[in-house]
């Protein structure tokens, strides 16, 4: 390796050191989530909005854009000197902390229809809502869980169905709940629902079992010590004795 | 000692009943085979612990199993007949097992009474183990019909047996008492005395071995001279001693001792209430010919000089030298001497019993003869002058 290749290797990695201090610095934003919701059905118009205090000492640029349908994005720097704002599909606002002492972020646009559905990882049926970023480093994303109708009533269905097997040792309903998993995977909700719901059942009714055994076996318990207390009290009565 | 117990009639059944209860509940093993027979179904009926098998129902082509009303004498006779179908439970005995028959019998009825001096005959004459009698004499006030019975029975039944043992009702009952918890009582008290008797020889794996064992031939040897024999009986309880727990264990052994003294007046003082005041049949016992004493209860509350001195009073008071003795340790709080008393001749109760006998005989003698010029008197006219039909 020659001197020049290796101080060329040194350069670089100072100037990705800089460059991700200088990101570092972008990202520690403290964010107030004014409006952010957790989840929503798809073909809704929702609202997600974030606001901060500019505490940075130099000016830079904020952008803001948006996955949700016909979304209209704004950017809003306010303080006691001046206010710059920016809306559209995408926003970009310098923010001079000399002038501003705030900035909000809104986007606001309809749910998108969900391409993959995935039962494990809900992740996938998210849609980014807001995404902002500050001198072109990413400081904040927003993401909104969505559903349909259908999707949300088979994910709860999932949810009720994963609690009872994961509770009972029957394999027919571990089988039944990863059956219901593939289809709800593949966007088939009303069977999955079915499925889920035979999991639940059979599960329940294994664990019914073995509470109604286990209920059995006491009662048959204390019966038994019962009988035996009043076996021996007789027996301690019955007079055994021969002489008198 | 182990005996093939028949219980004839209704009393014999019952008292069978009893000894096999008695067997079960304190598990002494007298009892190795037990057989009823009667002349009334509903009597063998209500029966509980004799298996159905050895329930023999002898006279049906006489009596269609309605017993035989007190007479004595249908009932020998119908056991004379249907001796066959006795002798056919008698079979299913393991007759090598037992050391001797028993036969119970109340005396004041009609099948037992009559019967079984016919069945001692017949056993006698077939084996060679010993047949013992257990009688049961019926109360005073029971009726002249029952004590004429009670009395030929006993003629008979002692003259076939190798041994009569002899339970009084008149010496037992109580004022009071209801008909049937009133012969429960009785009953009790004879099962317990001769299960005492006859259970102080039977020594199972684990049990207490006596000093000087009561072997089944002491027994049949006091019984071998014959005659009647009666049970002398009286217990009383004692303090249970400590089985020896944790703590008494570190306290040492000072509550296992017993005091001597106490125990063998304990002892004396339970023979003489027993053969004085608590005999099966109440008698004189002056006289008589052999005699049997068994002290039984916690092998601590049993010294050999209260058995030894028991049985020298024994000896005094019967003025016999034939007086065997031996002890029966039992693990129960309870003291008892049991005194078999065998060969007594002085019974005032058995004299009264015959004159009341003999009473009721002429009484009934003099009804029958009275009974056709009765009739006569009532049915003919003074002139005669009516004519029968025919």
């Amino acid at each position: 390796m020659s001197w020049i290749r290796s101080s060329r290797v040194v350069v670089l990695a100072v100037l990705l050191a800089l460059a991700l201090g200088v990101a570092g610095t972008a990202m520690a934003i403290d964010f107030n989530e004014d409006n952010v919701p957790e989840e929503a059905e798809v073909g809704t118009t929702e609202t997600v909005t974030v606001s901060y205090d500019v505490d940075q000492n130099s000016p830079s640029t904020v952008e803001a854009e948006s996955d949700l349908d016909d979304a209209v994005v704004s950017i809003t720097a306010s303080g006691p000197g001046a206010e710059e704002s920016d809306s559209g599909e995408t926003a970009e606002v310098e923010v001079d902390p000399d002038q501003h002492s705030e900035v909000e972020i809104e986007a606001n646009g309809d749910i998108p229809e969900i391409t993959e559905f995935d039962y494990e990882n809900p992740d996938t049926e998210h849609v980014m809502a807001l995404s902002v970023r500050e001198d072109g480093a990413s400081v904040g994303t927003w993401e909104i869980h969505r559903y349909t109708e259908d999707s949300q009533e088979a994910r709860q269905a999932l949810d009720d169905a994963r609690e009872a097997v994961e509770g009972s040792s029957s394999d027919g309903a571990q089988s039944n709940f990863d059956r219901a998993v593939t289809l709800y995977n593949s966007g088939e909700f009303e069977s999955a629902i079915e499925t889920a719901q035979d999991a639940q059942d059979e599960a329940e009714s294994e664990g019914q079992m073995l509470q109604l055994l286990l209920t059995g076996g006491a009662v048959l318990g204390v019966v038994a010590l019962i009988g035996g207390g009043v076996y021996y009290w007789r027996s301690r009565q019955q007079d055994t004795y021969k002489l008198q | 000692m182990k005996l093939a117990m028949i219980g004839f009639g209704q009393a014999g059944g019952k008292i069978v009943d009893k000894f096999l209860e008695y067997d079960e509940r304190t598990g002494s093993g007298i009892v190795r085979s037990a057989i009823a027979v009667n002349s009334a179904r509903a009597d063998l009926l209500g029966l509980e612990r004799i298996p159905e098998e050895h329930r023999v129902l002898i006279g049906q082509a006489r009596v269609k199993g309605h017993g035989v009303g007190a007479d004595n004498e249908l009932g020998a006779e119908i056991a004379e007949e249907d001796i066959d179908e006795v002798q056919g439970a008698v079979d299913n005995i393991p007759v090598h097992e037992i050391d001797a028959f028993l036969i119970v019998a109340g005396l004041g009825g009609g099948t037992g009474s009559g019967g079984s001096p016919v069945l001692a005959k017949h056993l006698k004459r077939i084996y060679t183990e010993p047949v013992y009698g257990l009688g049961v004499l019926p109360g005073g006030d029971e009726g002249g019909i029952y004590t004429l019975n009670a009395a030929r029975s006993f003629q008979t039944f002692v003259r076939e047996v190798d041994n009569l043992l002899v339970f009084d009702n008149d010496a037992w009952r109580k004022t009071g008492e209801s008909v049937e918890g009133g012969y429960d009582k009785i009953n009790d008290e004879i099962v317990r005395r001769f299960g005492v008797l006859f259970g102080a020889g039977e020594v199972s794996a684990g049990d207490n071995v006596a000093e000087s064992v009561v072997d089944s031939s002491e027994i049949i040897n006091t019984l071998s001279g014959g005659g009647v024999s009666t049970v002398g009986y009286d217990a009383e309880s004692v303090q249970p001693q400590n089985s020896g727990g944790l703590l008494s264990r570190f306290k040492g052994g000072n509550n296992t001792e017993v005091d001597s003294a106490s125990t063998t007046s304990r002892i004396t003082s339970l023979v003489r209430k027993a053969a004085l005041g608590r005999l099966t049949l109440p008698c004189e016992i002056d006289g008589v010919e052999r005699a049997l004493l068994v002290v039984s209860g916690p092998p601590q509350h049993l010294n050999r000089k209260g058995i030894e001195r028991g049985r020298k009073w024994l000896e005094e008071q019967t003025g016999s030298m034939e007086v065997r003795g031996g002890d029966y340790p039992l693990n129960e709080p309870n003291v008892a001497a049991a005194v078999l008393l065998s060969g007594v001749h002085n019974v005032p109760r058995i004299k009264e019993l015959q004159q009341v006998a003999i009473e009721a005989q002429e009484n009934i003698d003099t009804i029958q003869s009275e009974s056709e010029e009765n009739l006569e008197t009532l049915v003919e006219d003074e002139e005669d002058e009516l004519d029968p039909l025919f």
